[in-house]
């Protein structure tokens, strides 16, 4: 039997941060579309517009006005245990009954770059606890930020540089595929549980390999990491140009034998990439 | 053709609390062993469509007995094989999951319930 897990209470995920209750988890239903659950059970939603997609961010009053045509627009004073919201967010609270599920939907717009946050949790008071952990400490990590770039899901955190936007992400089981693109750049992530995927020590190179794109014979394999790089000759480069194939590729991956993971990250240009962006972004992940 | 197909009955589908609150059970028409590696090896009946089962029933002696198949499971599906007694809930036994691999519950209750759909399907295991 393997250690037990630590539970990662924290979650940075596209611009939003926020703390957990021990037993809390996230699902990640898109790029900007999160659930949160205690134990199977849902307790929040969070939905939220990101700044400088081609969808317009409304304006507040306009949010405002919508959701008071939807739901009952309540005031501040009748949602106190949500009184230590950070002053960067603008608060308006609406209730909306669902049969016999009462619910809270809370409007938030961060004051700084103006993204519309909206939250709806079950309003009942056993589940307030949680809910109240994850409203104190919400933030909003605006684009340009040093703070932005690391990103935390699950129990590992990585750096996402930048230039770099979420385009898809995957989480099956034991196998989570995160990926981001800048032009025609692709960056990888991957955190693969090895028991739960049916991979086995002897098998971990290969894994790389599949994960990377590159061959045996580019790896290079150290104590527990393992590395690789991809730079053709001229020729072939020229050669695969023409296919527009993204030629040059690098990985990085470390085995975490204690935890049963194996984290990897992996890079795809059709340019050199860069030594500095290889060494921040080896350095920039790992497991909580 | 579409037009003298049969409507199929429709069957109010179980929400994702409702499942999650079922009890999974061992079929009584299977039998299980556990070999020397820890693993689960189920013996069950082959399921026929009644079509099927009425042309094997025409074709064969009335004792005859039915097809039977042999199915090895995993370490992961022996674990679940183990914990499901009629009496936890399939919550419980993802939430134990989860803790026994260290991952998460998103991830056990992915696994679980594609595998006891994999089961459900072979008759295997029931849901009350």
């Amino acid at each position: 039997m393997l250690e037990p897990a630590v539970t990662p209470s924290r979650v940075c995920w596209n611009g939003l941060s926020f703390h957990l209750d021990p037993g809390c988890e996230v699902t990640i239903k898109n790029d900007s579309h999160l659930i949160i659950e205690h134990q199977l059970s849902p307790l929040a939603e969070i939905r939220w517009s990101i700044t400088g997609k081609k969808k317009r961010n409304k304006n507040f009053q306009s949010l405002d006005r919508d959701l008071s045509a939807k739901y009952e627009r309540l005031k501040i004073s009748d949602i106190s245990r949500f009184q230590t919201i950070s002053s960067n967010f603008e608060l308006a609270s609406y209730r909306t009954n669902h049969g016999e599920h009462r619910e809270l939907v809370l409007a938030l717009q961060c004051k700084s770059c103006g993204t519309n946050y909206l939250l709806h949790c079950a309003d009942s008071q056993e589940q307030s606890k949680p809910i109240v952990t994850l409203y104190e400490q919400l933030s909003c990590t605006h684009p340009g930020t040093v703070r932005n770039q690391v990103w935390q899901i699950q129990d590992f955190y990585f750096l996402v540089p930048q230039t770099f936007s979420l385009s898809s992400q995957r989480f099956s089981p034991g196998n989570s595929i995160l990926t981001f693109t800048n032009g025609p750049t692709i960056l990888y992530y991957g955190r693969i549980v090895p028991t739960l995927a049916g991979s086995h020590q002897e098998d971990y190179a290969t894994l790389f390999c599949s994960l990377t794109g590159l061959r045996q014979d580019q790896l290079v394999e150290e104590k527990s990491t393992f590395s690789g790089l991809n730079t053709p000759s001229l020729t072939s480069r020229i050669a695969t140009l023409l296919h527009r194939r993204k030629i040059f590729q690098w990985g990085h991956a470390q085995i975490f034998e204690d935890h049963d993971r194996f984290l990897v990250v992996s890079l795809q240009s059709r340019k050199r990439i860069d030594t500095d962006l290889q060494n921040r972004l080896s350095n920039g992940y790992g497991l909580i | 053709m579409g037009l003298f197909r049969k409507k199929k009955p429709h069957t109010p589908m179980l929400t994702r609390e409702q499942s999650l609150a079922c009890r999974p059970f061992h079929n009584d028409v299977t039998s299980w062993e556990e070999t020397s590696e820890g693993l689960i090896r189920i013996q069950y009946e082959l399921p026929l469509s009644p079509f099927l089962s009425a042309i094997f029933s025409k074709f064969t002696a009335s004792q005859a007995k039915r097809p039977m198949r042999t199915l090895e499971l995993d370490k992961m599906g022996s674990v679940v094989w183990k914990m499901i007694d009629g009496e936890k809930t399939a919550a419980e036994i993802i939430l134990e999951f989860a803790r026994y691999n260290n991952i998460t519950n998103q991830e056990s209750e992915q696994a679980i319930t594609l595998f006891f759909r994999q089961l459900g399907k072979r008759g295997l295991i029931g849901l009350f």
